[in-house]
Parts: C-alpha cells; sequence; structure tokens
C-alpha cells in the first residue's frame, strides 16, 4: 500500500464537498455561540454586540464551577458502572460463536432502536413509586412503603447507564474480538491464575477499546439534559440544563453561550489530547480511532 | 464504530478452546441479567397498552387503548412528520458520509488527528450544544424553522456516522477491484457506479438505517430546531407524558417497539443472509 | 452481475421514494393551507378544548391548527428565533410586557373586538398593557398548593399555609415547581417577604431557607398530575388550573390558595407582528370574548374568567369557588411577577446553586 502524504491540493470534490459540510453545520454554528459568548446581554433579551469577557467571568464564578464539577463526577460514575455492567457483556459475545455473537449485538441494540422518550417513560413505570417494581415488592408484602429509586441521584445513574451501555459495549467487543485467546490459554499453561490473567493479559490489550468506550460514552453523558430533569426529579442539574436555562429562561444569550463553549472547549480538548496520545502510541499507520 | 462485526477468523476460539475454557457463569449471569435490565421497561410498556389500568398491572386485559390509537389522530401527524425528517435527513447524510469516505478514505491512514477529531466533531459534542448551536445557527440567517431546519440538523451529524461505516466498509474492499476494472478499460465513472458502489451497498444500508433510527429517535435536537407548529413523534410523546395518563401513549409504544423490534430482525437477517450467500457461494 | 442491477433498483427505488414522499407531503401542506382559511395558534396545552375549535370552525369556516409550548420562555425563544408560524399566541402577563416592550405584537385594532367591551373593568388596563393595546386578557389564576385529601388530613375549612409544603409531615411526597421564579416566591411568601423583593439579604434568606428543604422534596417539577395521579405525590405546588384540572379527574385533589399568599398570574391572547393570517385571529379572539363561549372555556378549563357577562353566566358553585374566585382579602395577597432586571442574575445564580 502505498504512503500517501496528505497535501491539500490532493483533496479530491468529495473529501471537499464533506469538508464545506462539517466546516458549515458544525464548526460555523459552534463559531456563532464563541462570538455570542463575547456579547452583551441587551435590555430584556436581546443581544449587544459589544465586546466583553463580563460572561466568562461570571461562568467561572464558584457555582458554576461546582455545577461542572458535579456533572463530570456523574457522568464519571455513570461510566464506570456502564464499564462494570458492559464488560461482561461485550465479553460474552466476544466468546459465542458467530450467530450467538450477531443475535447478541441485535439484542443489545433494539432497546436503542425504541425511542429515546419511550425508554425514559418505560423506566418511570417499572422503577417509579408506584412502578412495578414497587407494586410488586409491597404485593408481596416484603415492605410498606414504596422504595425510593427515581428522583433521586440514583435515578439518574439509572437512567444513565440504562441508555448509554450498548455504546460502551460495541467498542469493547470490538476490542476483545481481535484478542487472541490463546494467549489467555497460553498465560494459564504458565501457571498464571484467572485473575491474573485477567489483569496483567487481557487488560492491557483492550485498553483501547476500553478508553474509545469511554469517551464516546463519557462525552454524551456531560450534555445530558432530559434524564436528571425527569429521573432526577430536577434536583440535581447537569450543566446542560443550566445553559439551556440561560437560553431560554433567563433570556441571556451571551451568558449561555459562555457556558456552552466552556463545556465544548474542555470536552475538545479531552478529545484531542487523546487522540494525539493514541496516534502516538499507535504509530503512523493508526487512523486515530483504534 | 462497526455497526456489526464480520467474524475474524483469528479471534473466533477454535472449537477446543471452547470446551476447554467454558464461559464462567459469572459472565453469562450478568450477560443475561443486563438484557434483562434492558429489556423489562420495553416489555412492561408493552404490557400496559392491554392493561385496563395501566397503572396497576392486576387490572384486567383489554385491547380498548390500542384500537382508541388507530381510531385517533393526535399521534398520525407527527408520526408522519418523524417519518419524513428521517427518511430526508439519513439519505442526506448517506450521501454526504459517503462521500467523504470516499474522498478521504484512501488518505485514512495519515489523516491530522485534528482532521479526525473535527470529523468526529458532530458526534461528540453534546446534543445540547449542537441543538443550541444550530438554533442560533438558523436564526442568524433566519432560516425559518421548520421541517428543513430540523432535516438538516439531523444530517449534521449523521452524516458523520455514515463516514465512519463507509471508511471501515471501504477498508474491507479489495483495492485491486477498481484497477483491476481500469485495466479491463473501465471509465472512472464506470468503475465507480458498477464496480465499487454496489460492493459497499451494506455499508450505505447499515448508515441509512443508523441515521434514519437516531434522526426518528431525536429528541433534545428536533426541541431545539423545529420552531413553531412542527411537532415530531419524540416530542409529541414528551408533552404526552408530561401530563399523565395516556393509554394511547402505552399504545404507542406498543406500536414503536414491535417496529424497532421488526427492523433490526429485517436488518439482521439481510446480514445473516449475504453471509450465508457468501459463504456457500 | 445479476445483484449489482439489483442493489442499483435497490438504490433508486429508495431515491424515488423519498423524492415522491417529499413532494407528495410538500404538496399537500401548500393545498391544504390555500383550500381553506386557517388559524394557527399556539397556546398552552390545556385552554382549548377541541369542540370548541371545531365549533369555531363551524360559525366561520376557519379551521384552526393548534400547538403547545410549555413556557413563557420557550414561546419567547421561539419567536425570537424567527418562528413565522403562528397567527396567535397566549402570552402570560410578564412575558406580554415584555414582548410589548420588544415590538413583538401587533397593535391592536379594537374595531374588529366587538366583544371586548365584555372583559371586566379591572382589566381594561392592566399594569402589563394599558389600555389593552397589545393583548386581549383572556383568563388568570394563581399558584398554589394542590393537596391529595384522602392522603393529608385537613379540619373543615382549613385554609393551609405554605408551611404544608415547606414543614411538610411528609416530605417525600412534596414536590416544588420546577420553575425559579415561582419556588422563590413562594419561600419569600412564606418567610413575611414579597415575590418581587428586592432586598439581597432577605434572597439570601430564601435561598437557605430552599436549601433546607430542599433534600427533603421528592421532586422538582411543573408537571406535578402525572405523579399526582399516581400518588406519587401527595402535596404539590402547582398552578390553579394544573391543579384544578386534576381535582375534575380525581376529586380528592383539592387546590388552596396558601393563606400567607401567592402569586397572581394572567394569560393573555396577542397577535405577533409576524402572522400571516391577521384577518382570521381577530375572528378568534372575538369568538372567545363572547360571553358563552368564555364562559364555557373557563368552566372546562378551571381557570377564572376576566370576561364580566361570561362570569354572570357561570353556575354558582363555581362562582364561589374560592380557589378561583377569591374574595377581596385573599385577593390583597396576591401578587403579579414584576421584572427584576439585574437582581435576575443574581437570583439565577442561587437558583443553580439550588440545585447542586
Amino acid at each position: 500500500m502505498k504512503k500517501l502524504v496528505l497535501r491539500l491540493r490532493d483533496w479530491p470534490p468529495s473529501a471537499w464537498i464533506f469538508f464545506a459540510w462539517l466546516v458549515t453545520l458544525s464548526v460555523l454554528p459552534f463559531l456563532i455561540i464563541l462570538a455570542m459568548s463575547f456579547a452583551v446581554r441587551s435590555e430584556s433579551g436581546l443581544i449587544s454586540w459589544t465586546f466583553t469577557l463580563a460572561n466568562y467571568e461570571r461562568a467561572f464564578h464558584l457555582v458554576y464551577l461546582k455545577v461542572l464539577a458535579k456533572t463530570i463526577f456523574l457522568s464519571l460514575g455513570a461510566t464506570i458502572t456502564c464499564l462494570l455492567v458492559g464488560f461482561p457483556v461485550a465479553y460474552y459475545l466476544a466468546r459465542a460463536t458467530p450467530e450467538k455473537r450477531q443475535m447478541g449485538l441485535m439484542l443489545l441494540f433494539i432497546p436503542f432502536w425504541t425511542n429515546f422518550i419511550l425508554r425514559i417513560y418505560g423506566i418511570v413505570s417499572i422503577f417509579g413509586n408506584h412502578g412495578l417494581l414497587n407494586q410488586t415488592i409491597m404485593r408481596l408484602g416484603l415492605t410498606d412503603s414504596p422504595i425510593e429509586i427515581l428522583y433521586t441521584r440514583f435515578g439518574i445513574y439509572l437512567g444513565l447507564v440504562y441508555n448509554y451501555l450498548p455504546f460502551l459495549v460495541v467498542p469493547i467487543f470490538s476490542a476483545l474480538e481481535k484478542f487472541d485467546l490463546s494467549l489467555r490459554e497460553a498465560a494459564m499453561d504458565l501457571g498464571a491464575n484467572r485473575w491474573q490473567t485477567f489483569t496483567r493479559v487481557l487488560l492491557p490489550n483492550v485498553r483501547e477499546g476500553i478508553a474509545i468506550g469511554s469517551l464516546f460514552v463519557f462525552i454524551p453523558m456531560m450534555g445530558e439534559y432530559v434524564i436528571p430533569d425527569i429521573l432526577g426529579g430536577a434536583k440535581e442539574v447537569f450543566l446542560g440544563r443550566v445553559m439551556v436555562e440561560q437560553f431560554f429562561t433567563m433570556q441571556d444569550w451571551p451568558f449561555g453561550s459562555a457556558l456552552a463553549s466552556v463545556l465544548s472547549m474542555g470536552l475538545m480538548i479531552a478529545v484531542w489530547v487523546r487522540m494525539r496520545f493514541e496516534q502516538r502510541k499507535a504509530g503512523p499507520t493508526s487512523h486515530g480511532l483504534r | 464504530m462497526a455497526f456489526a462485526k464480520t467474524t475474524n477468523p483469528r479471534s473466533t476460539p477454535p472449537e477446543s478452546a471452547a470446551v476447554v475454557l467454558p464461559n464462567n457463569i459469572f459472565i453469562t449471569t450478568m450477560f443475561w441479567a443486563t438484557m434483562g435490565f434492558l429489556y423489562l421497561p420495553l416489555a412492561y410498556l408493552v404490557v400496559q397498552a392491554f392493561l385496563t389500568d395501566p397503572g396497576n398491572i392486576a387490572s384486567g386485559f383489554t385491547t380498548d387503548w390500542v384500537v382508541a390509537l388507530l381510531h385517533g389522530d393526535s399521534l398520525w401527524e407527527p408520526l408522519m412528520n418523524s417519518l419524513i425528517i428521517g427518511v430526508a435527513s439519513a439519505t442526506i447524510a448517506t450521501f454526504i458520509g459517503t462521500l467523504g469516505a470516499v474522498g478521504f478514505g484512501p488518505f485514512s491512514t495519515v489523516l491530522p488527528p485534528s482532521l479526525t477529531a473535527l470529523i468526529m466533531l458532530p458526534i461528540l459534542i453534546p446534543e445540547v450544544i449542537t441543538g443550541l448551536s444550530l438554533l442560533l445557527f438558523f436564526l442568524l440567517f433566519r432560516f425559518e424553522l421548520g421541517v428543513t431546519t430540523v432535516v438538516l440538523a439531523h444530517a449534521s451529524f449523521s452524516a458523520s456516522f455514515v463516514y465512519f461505516i463507509m471508511i471501515e466498509q471501504l477498508r474491507k474492499l479489495d483495492p485491486n477491484l477498481g484497477e483491476a476494472a481500469y485495466d479491463l478499460g473501465a471509465e472512472p465513472g464506470q468503475i465507480f457506479w458498477k464496480v465499487i458502489l454496489p460492493n459497499i451497498v451494506p455499508g450505505l444500508i447499515a448508515g441509512w438505517l443508523l441515521s434514519f433510527t437516531i434522526s426518528f429517535d431525536d429528541f433534545l435536537i428536533s426541541f431545539f430546531t423545529s420552531g413553531a407548529g412542527l411537532i415530531t413523534l419524540p416530542l409529541k410523546i414528551y408533552s404526552l407524558m408530561r401530563i399523565g395518563f395516556s393509554p394511547e401513549l402505552n399504545a404507542m409504544s406498543l406500536v414503536m417497539i414491535c417496529l424497532s423490534t421488526g427492523l433490526v430482525m429485517v436488518l439482521w437477517s439481510k446480514e445473516q443472509s449475504r453471509k450465508w450467500v457468501i459463504s456457500g457461494s | 452481475m445479476g445483484d449489482q442491477r439489483i442493489l442499483r433498483v435497490l438504490l433508486n427505488g429508495m431515491l424515488a421514494i423519498i423524492l415522491i414522499g417529499g413532494a407528495s407531503f410538500w404538496f399537500a401542506r401548500k393545498s391544504n393551507d390555500s383550500a381553506q382559511p386557517v388559524l394557527r395558534i399556539c397556546a398552552w396545552s390545556n385552554y382549548l378544548p377541541q369542540n370548541v375549535l371545531t365549533q369555531f370552525q363551524k360559525q366561520t369556516g376557519i379551521r384552526v391548527e393548534l400547538s403547545f409550548v410549555s413556557s413563557n420562555e420557550e414561546l419567547f425563544a421561539k419567536l425570537k428565533a424567527g418562528a413565522t408560524g403562528f397567527d396567535l399566541i397566549q402570552p402570560s402577563d410578564y412575558m406580554s410586557r415584555q414582548m410589548i416592550r420588544l415590538g413583538m405584537l401587533r397593535e391592536l385594532d379594537h374595531g374588529q373586538l366587538k366583544n371586548l367591551g365584555n372583559l371586566m373593568e379591572d382589566v381594561r388596563s392592566p399594569a402589563w398593557d394599558p389600555g389593552l393595546k397589545y393583548t386581549v386578557p383572556f383568563s388568570w389564576g394563581t399558584t398554589g398548593l394542590v393537596i391529595n385529601t384522602t392522603k393529608v388530613h385537613l379540619a373543615p375549612g382549613e385554609i393551609p399555609g405554605w408551611g404544608m409544603l415547606f414543614e411538610s409531615p411528609d416530605p417525600k411526597r412534596t414536590s416544588l415547581l420546577d420553575d425559579m421564579r415561582e419556588v422563590f416566591s413562594a419561600m419569600l411568601i412564606w418567610k413575611g417577604s414579597t415575590p418581587n423583593e428586592r432586598n439581597h439579604q432577605k434572597l439570601e434568606e430564601a435561598l437557605a431557607g430552599l436549601r433546607n428543604i430542599r433534600e427533603n422534596i421528592l421532586m422538582f417539577t411543573s408537571e406535578p398530575r402525572q405523579y399526582l395521579a399516581r400518588s406519587e405525590l401527595n402535596i404539590s405546588h402547582a398552578y390553579s388550573m394544573d391543579a384544578l384540572q386534576a381535582a375534575e379527574m380525581k376529586p380528592e385533589f383539592k387546590y388552596f390558595i396558601p393563606r400567607e399568599g401567592a402569586v397572581r398570574w394572567a394569560d393573555n391572547f396577542a397577535i405577533p407582528t409576524s402572522a400571516k393570517h391577521v384577518a382570521e385571529a381577530y375572528r378568534f379572539l372575538d369568538f372567545i370574548l363572547d360571553a358563552k363561549v368564555a364562559s364555557e372555556l373557563a368552566l372546562k378549563g378551571h381557570f377564572s374568567t376576566q370576561n364580566q357577562p361570561a362570569w354572570d353566566l357561570l353556575p354558582d358553585a363555581e362562582k364561589n369557588n374560592p380557589a378561583l374566585y377569591p374574595d377581596q382579602a385573599t385577593k390583597a395577597r396576591l401578587y403579579y411577577l414584576e421584572d427584576l432586571g439585574d437582581l435576575l442574575v443574581l437570583m439565577n445564580r442561587m437558583w443553580a446553586e439550588l440545585k447542586i
């Protein structure tokens, strides 16, 4: 395979079209937000385009940093939970026969392909105070009053894990699939026990998949809006909710933009760092994705 | 992100290994427990569609709600809107994403990380920010909010999904195919339409279906970009949910769950039969 | 070679379906529009029942397309974002004030509204729109408490106060509205102040009070009805209209204006400057100003009407309902929300802090 060096003039028209599309619909809108974050909210919600850093000043106020920290913390917790639950699932799929594997993947994705809001609704009808779970428990006489599962932090975790699990399983599964299981056999033949094999042989090789999967899950979680609202009882907010409130309720579009920029910048830096790290590790032949 | 992995001979455990190292109980239990967890809410929604009183599992069986849904008209317009938007945005996304994969594909090994990051941007950025930024974008350029804006919004990030699927698909394509055709006298146009395109159809279909699903399912982005008078199905469901008791909603869930399941099974069986055809011939 | 053709047919087929589907939808939409006069209203979700719209259509031949928003801010944002699909909107009092200030509403030609004289005296020149140049008041209500009386014991004739919510015997069954102004107003009133308090110290105290109870309540929600119906909530901070509509379905839910006072709001109709079907809008406005129509709407929708002859037509039970038409003494303790200007920045920060 010839090694190609990418120069701008080498780009075929199809590449240009795609690039233009990305710039117009993804970069440009973001730049608008960025620009707006330096503007001022004039009387009653309109924007006056005078340059100011006041919005960022406000954004770095302790309160909003706490909200950001809370968002990161909860997303991290949910991601880790997804890992703990998702890894065995991915492992099972990787070990299964090809037919079972396809079946398993299909099963995994069907819930994902039903409507998001319906899934939320479904969770409420099972785990709510008068949902199936509590109804059953109370009917069986195990307890008098319902167990509070939803409208708590746990409810948020529940919703997040439920929604994002498939996204985590697939990259881990991909990595596991590529892993040569005879290595495991070899290790055990050489005297390593199960746990050692797991931590020293299996895990390091699937680290990539885990990392990718975690990223694909952690970042969208940070922007979650509906789940903390409905399943968390709106008692704890994610940064996304505060952001949207600025646009709709407070009509302070510049400040909202500042919050959005802060969040995005942070995420983008994290992603970019991750990719550079990966590329450097894997060498010049990697696409940067796997 | 491959949609469905085809098997890699190296990683399929040889028959003997399957016997030597069986899946332990823990793994199997976790798998099925997780599946149970994922399906329980949906299964219950389906059951609720047939309950006389959806809030009470002990109440009787009835088909009233399903009938009411089929005769009522409040959910059909949102459904139609969602379908049209889904089809339109999926098609556009597939087209653009494929173009991107075809364009950048040969260079995929040397793409600078910033460019890859750019392509991944629409996927990674949280939906709230995408939705808000597109709303501002449309506002600034005085686009009237409606079907067009929602379609564009959905396609904007679906295209990147398609891109990655198609890159994967192109990678599997035998690079000599194009050259062989060229040597045999085909022109670039013919090469594309008659040699390359048919071989990437599975990726196209997967990409299209993924984009359609994302669009059909989408809530947040539609919420921001739909403007006046355009209700998509998820938005309608959301507003119904907030009012509370709506047995038709449960009936609708039943319909939609059947639809999704059916869709996935069709896709799965297509994939299956294709493999059988290939392995058999 | 055979499957190439099949695949190509597939692709072409897909393209064809889209084009045909899209075109037909577009044509259907267009033809629908020109065939019959239409009116696009954006209202709150529980105001205009279908039978009234049908009645309007029978009377005037104008077909109504109804869409909803869930908050004034959403309405504002959509209009600001250039949504031109609305001919008639339903902004609340403070939003009306804001929209008037920003020139978003059409000036009304009173000549086209012969029923305008039906409005009550005290609303002919409200604070948000003196002289009714831009809005037509339609309804008003309060924000108070809805209580499940089978689960919470109240002495007959007892009017609960905000303490029911803030010092509840069963906090895990309580909820607050997910609205910054409303929540702060409730706490401020309970602490002896008013919703339009400007003193920073008092606001801090309100925040402290809210933080104390925050852990105990079940949730913040602006849609408590679904939870009340499932008995997940027994005491909710709610808008009078929502509460009374829930009460219609389940009479054990009763709405109360708390002793200490409450927020009062008004919903008005207005024609945005971007409206396309203005003549139709006027006809609708005149239609709902009609005494009989207004009366029926108020009765069915459980809100307080601003229409005098409509009120006269109401049954006595309704007229004497303290939840809808409180006496003078209670009325004196009702407050419209005012624009707090820069103070809102501080309040917003407190609101975020409350939810950390």
